[in-house]
């Protein structure tokens, strides 16, 4: 790029970032005053966002015009051919615009494309699936990236299975079967009584993809109460499970009769639960195992072959709360770290509720030799946690929970949403619902604060318990073990409250820090006025800069049933007149 | 449950000397998932009935045993039924020409009869009604015990829940003409006021995406560090919730059939004729504002016939909202007496107030003497003060007993009052379950069955004695009677009459035994 080019590009950038931002567009959008979701997708394939919402009926949507603007009432219906409906919106052809997938009677999944006339004719992609879903309609994601390569795949829940159907470039690959285990609760009511009820709650559990094996490949695992269900890619992932981890089998062996009141701790710990790591720094991952207070590895592990007596076994004395594999000595290997609690009894634990008291715990760390572990701790670390009580009793207050109360409470009036409102991409601009107004900053929110992806979030994150204060948990989790060999090190921990807090509350400083002294970019009114209705902010148009769709069932008159009202508020931005975009590159 | 104790007025006389328990312990190849004492023959002795979810198997199986003439029940079950997957719950009735009564099996579209004196389902399940459930989904590791069923001479009625009400089924007419595989059941009675939707509508993805973001980054940060990370998850593929409010069935006019109440915004009262209950309510009450339940609160309302006239009454329990787990709140104990014209007086004809941290209230004929007592039992928390000034504070247990009077109302002061005081060392010894419901001693007054914690359940007298200056005094023994070790546990404690004999037995479970403590007289007596 030569000196007139950057000079162009430099001129340019500052004239845009000169732009005052505006409100280049306020509609409104009405829909049934009642609980209907309602999303956001772009279904006629124009860059921007749609509204969508769902009855029993049909799906509708409310297209976004060149205007920007959205229409009083849905431009466009899908009427469902059943009462019983699964749907989900996806790109699955990924040419940009957003399709309606529909599976109707358990059995056939189509696809509908929204064209500038509606929708037409469906297009079948499969008419044999033994769906299992609940009745009447709903949105279920079973447009999902399960390997890792477009397009995206489709998974189906059948009874206790999910179907996986992964996208190929000749259609839908045969299914993938993997188990799950729906979580039920039924209540079949009391005849004795006129206050029971019959109910059922139904939660059907995601499946997992992860490397299991440390391969670089993505593979897939989903977990029931009683085993663990692997598939490897090899490359491909296999139809049926590579192999099973019974769970119940070590279960079976530790199982208390009862919950021990007198050491709940020990219940805790009389856990049968698994883990993946790579603790001797050969591929594939290893297999711990922890079974009450013993832990068993077993090499390679990850990938089965576990009927094998493990490479391993540590038993703990006392009670295993947690146990955790990180380096702490500054070589390329884990230790191995466990987590122990003093013995609780129920009426200590209710005296803990309802006094500030203080807890030990201590943590006994094991020098890794290549996999194996040594038998005697390295070091032995006591973390004295103050806690303070949970509860109140008779109005009194723990001074401990109101000191915590003080800083946790946010004194910046109504929450900042993160937005991008000029073009250098980042959420740190910020806008604020008041009193029926909107009002807008730029650069007002910490750059660290919310990212858009979860790596941003995890150093936030990591940030903050470093930033804050937190001096007695951070140094514990980045400390250095440097004991001679053959020589226990011993080091004490104090973490306060007060530490705990200054974290939380440093985390929320730094997501909603905003300095109101400094005027609004921009304010502009909207229809809720006293009403606090829901806010997203997100780009609506594709334009890069965060608009704003404002949700409440409002009531226009007496005369008139209630509908929830949608306002959308479309920004934009428009130059200054005394500040002309550069239009020669010379310097 | 258990059915209902008998007391035969002859069972007032025999000493407690003479009384002894029998144990009997059934090993369960697995978890306990309902037990119930059922006749299920049709020779009128009740049959323990169990299901199970096998260990080995991971299936639901359910078996029958037989009580028998010696009050014991038989040592292996008479009938075995492993539990087809697509079952969400199931019950006892009488339902087809089978001998004894059949098993009622409830599916997603349905409710399908079994008899257990046959092997397997072939020629043996049988559709009665035909019907979108309230239940979409069976519970792999739980088998309810379906409780509603109204005998009916000719085929019991079934009434069975869909969404936004309920619909009750009964046979079809015999002359009535039945396609080869249609449900042998027709629609009786239904009632949808609880608002039935045409259709349920739900799912998608997260309200609040910044706040998922924030979540998921915060457990992986917490799974990389402690490797948690295989069990936690922030997502559900999809959840569905849906309820609808369930009615009572009970005799409220004193007829000897049962009745229904269906509680909405007001009370809706169905009274059973020899055909069955009408098609639309024989009455609709309203309940006084006195008793809503406030904010936060909580009521329990209960069908009791507390003035022992034949017809059922209620007693309702009004928490007050709690401000923290632990602190005392008022409880209201409201009695309402059924006149024959009314469930629902303007003003309550009993009303008991305390203040504790937990209640429980019971009206049962404790005495014996043929009149229904008030049992109030209350834990009380310490005081703030006494919290932190006191190096060993006390919780403070109380057991109430208001005896009934011939006025057919309770006394204003109670005949038997048991305190305890619980200090925080010994809460755990305090944690479990009694029982005031029958007589055990054979002397016609109730005694208190307790599980503890260990699962030690034990009997302990309750006592009358009438003093030399006159005067009757009531207490509670605070020995034991009979003790059994660690046979029990405080989630399963059923106390009533199982063998006929006019005393209580208890039936619980520990780990992979169910036992059952049966009453013997002497030579084994009705």
């Amino acid at each position: 790029m030569n000196v007139r080019s950057c000079c162009a590009v430099l001129a340019l950038a500052s004239s845009l970032l000169a732009q005052e931002l505006r409100v280049a567009a306020d509609s409104l959008a009405r829909l049934p005053a009642d609980d209907s979701p309602l999303w956001l997708a772009d279904l006629d394939g124009d860059g921007d966002q749609d509204l969508v919402s769902i009855s029993a009926e049909s799906l509708a949507v409310w297209r976004l015009g060149a205007d920007r603007t959205y229409p009083e009432t849905p431009d466009a219906k899908l009427v469902w051919d059943d009462a019983d409906v699964a749907f989900d919106l996806g790109d699955l052809d990924r040419d940009g615009a957003t399709e309606v997938l529909v599976v109707s009677g358990g059995r056939t999944l189509r696809r509908y494309v929204l064209g500038a006339d509606g929708f037409g004719e469906p297009t079948t992609l499969r008419d044999d699936l033994g769906a299992a879903l609940p009745r009447g309609v709903h949105r279920v994601p079973f447009v999902q990236d399960v390997d890792g390569s477009p397009p995206e795949d489709l998974v189906i829940p059948g009874p206790g299975l999910f179907h996986i159907f992964r996208s190929q470039p000749d259609g839908l690959s045969a299914p993938i079967d993997v188990a799950f285990e729906s979580r039920v609760e039924t209540s079949v009511g009391n005849p004795d009584s006129l206050d029971s009820r019959f109910r059922q709650d139904v939660t059907i559990p995601w499946f997992h993809m992860r490397d299991v094996d440390g391969d670089g490949r993505l593979d897939l695992l989903s977990e029931t109460s009683d085993r663990v269900l692997f598939h490897i890619a090899d490359p491909e992932l296999p139809t049926r499970p590579t192999w099973r981890l019974d769970l119940q089998r070590f279960r079976d062996e530790v199982e208390l009769e009862q919950i021990d009141f007198f050491d709940l701790t020990r219940n805790m710990s009389a856990l049968v639960t698994w883990r993946l790591a790579d603790l001797d720094g050969v591929p594939p991952n290893d297999l711990v195992i922890q079974q009450g207070s013993t832990l068993l590895i077993w090499m390679g592990g990850s990938r089965g072959g576990i009927d094998r007596n493990p490479d391993d076994v540590l038993p703990s004395s006392g009670n295993l709360l947690l146990y955790a594999f990180f380096d702490t000595v500054g070589d390329p290997l884990p230790e191995l770290h466990i987590l122990r609690l003093e013995d609780i009894t129920l009426g200590e634990l209710v005296r803990m509720a309802v006094m500030d008291s203080e807890t030990t715990l201590e943590v006994y760390s094991y020098r890794n030799r290549g996999g194996h572990f040594d038998r005697k701790a390295m070091s032995v670390v006591q973390v004295n946690l103050e806690l303070p009580s949970l509860i109140d009793i008779d109005d009194h207050d723990s001074a401990v929970r109101v000191g915590v109360r003080a800083r946790l409470k946010s004194d910046n009036g109504a929450k900042p949403h993160h937005a991008c409102l000029d073009p250098d991409g980042l959420l740190d601009d910020a806008v604020v619902y008041e009193d029926g107004r909107l009002r807008f900053w730029r650069d007002a929110l910490p750059r660290d604060g919310l990212g858009t992806d979860r790596g941003d979030m995890r150093d936030a994150l990591l940030t903050a318990v470093d930033e804050s204060g937190l001096t007695g948990l951070s140094s514990f989790l980045r400390r250095r073990d440097d004991a001679p060999e053959g020589q226990v090190l011993r080091k004490s921990y104090d973490v306060s409250v007060d530490d705990l807090v200054e974290g939380a509350s440093g985390i929320q400083r730094m997501l909603r820090a905003l300095d109101r002294d400094v005027p609004p970019a921009l304010e502009a009114p909207t229809v809720f006025g006293e009403h606090e209705p829901d806010v997203i902010v997100t780009d609506l148009d594709g334009d890069g800069i965060s608009d704003v769709l404002l949700v409440h069932t409002l009531q226009r008159s007496d005369d008139e049933p209630s509908l929830r009202t949608v306002e959308a508020v479309i920004l934009g931005r428009t130059p200054r007149p005394s500040e002309a975009p550069a239009t020669d590159g010379d310097g | 449950m258990i059915a209902p104790a008998l007391l035969p007025i002859a069972a007032l006389l025999a000493p407690s000397a003479e009384v002894t328990y029998v144990e009997q312990g059934f090993s369960v190849p697995g978890e306990l998932l309902t037990a119930q004492t059922v006749d299920v023959d049709g020779d009128g002795r009740l049959d323990l009935l169990l299901a199970v979810l096998e260990r080995a198997t991971r299936r639901r199986v359910i078996t029958v045993r037989p009580g028998g003439a010696d009050g014991l029940f038989a040592i292996e079950p008479a009938t075995t039924v492993q539990v087809l997957d697509d079952i969400v719950a199931f019950g006892v009735a009488e339902v087809r020409d089978d001998p004894g009564r059949e098993l009622v099996f409830l599916t997603r579209d349905g409710a399908w009869a079994y008899s257990p004196t046959k092997r397997g389902y072939k020629d043996n399940i049988e559709r009665l009604v035909g019907a979108e459930l309230l239940y979409d989904v069976p519970d792999p590791q739980a088998l309810p015990y379906w409780e509603y069923v109204l005998p009916h001479a000719g085929g019991d009625h079934l009434l069975l829940p869909e969404a936004g009400g309920f619909r009750i089924w009964g046979p079809a007419p015999p002359d009535a003409e039945r396609a080869p595989g249609a449900p042998r059941y027709i629609e009786r009675l239904a009632d949808f006021s609880d608002g039935r939707p045409a259709v349920r509508v739900g799912g998608g993805p997260p309200d609040d995406p910044e706040r998922d973001a924030l979540l998921s980054a915060a457990l992986e940060l917490t799974s990389n560090l402690f490797g948690y990370g295989d069990k936690l998850s922030v997502r559900s593929f999809l959840e569905d919730d849906v309820s609808t409010r369930a009615p009572a069935l009970a005799d409220v006019d004193g007829d000897g059939r049962l009745d229904m109440l269906v509680m909405r915004d007001d009370l809706r009262v169905y009274l059973a004729g020899p055909d069955g209950l009408p098609a639309v309510p024989t009455r609709i009450e309203t309940f006084p504002d006195s008793m809503a339940v406030e904010e936060g609160g909580r009521r329990d309302v209960d069908l009791v016939d507390v003035d022992a006239d034949g017809d059922v009454d209620v007693v309702l329990h009004l928490r007050a909202a709690r401000d923290d787990l632990l602190g005392n709140r008022v409880h209201d104990v409201l009695v309402l007496r059924n006149d024959g014209r009314r469930l629902l007086p303007a003003v309550a004809d009993d009303l008991r107030r305390v203040e504790a941290a937990w209640a429980d209230v019971q009206v049962t004929d404790v005495d014996g003497d043929g009149r229904p007592d008030l049992v109030l039992e209350k834990a009380e928390s310490p005081s703030q003060l006494e919290l932190i000034r006191s190096t060993n504070p006390k919780i403070e247990t109380t057991l109430l007993v208001f005896r009934g009077g011939d006025d057919g109302r309770f006394a204003r002061k109670p005949d038997v009052e048991s305190h305890a005081s619980l200090d925080f060392a010994e809460l755990g010894d305090a944690v479990g379950r009694s029982d005031l419901g029958c007589d055990c001693d054979g002397d016609g007054i109730h005694d208190q069955v307790d599980v503890d914690l260990e699962g030690n359940v034990s009997i302990r007298r309750l006592r009358r004695e009438t003093g030399f200056f006159g005067g009757v005094t009531w207490s509670l023994d605070a020995t034991p009677w009979k003790t059994f070790p660690r046979v029990g546990s405080f989630r399963v404690l059923e106390v009533g009459d199982v063998n006929g004999d006019g005393l209580g037995d208890v039936l619980t479970s520990r780990g992979d035994r169910v036992t059952v403590l049966l009453s013997r007289r002497p030579g084994g007596a009705r």
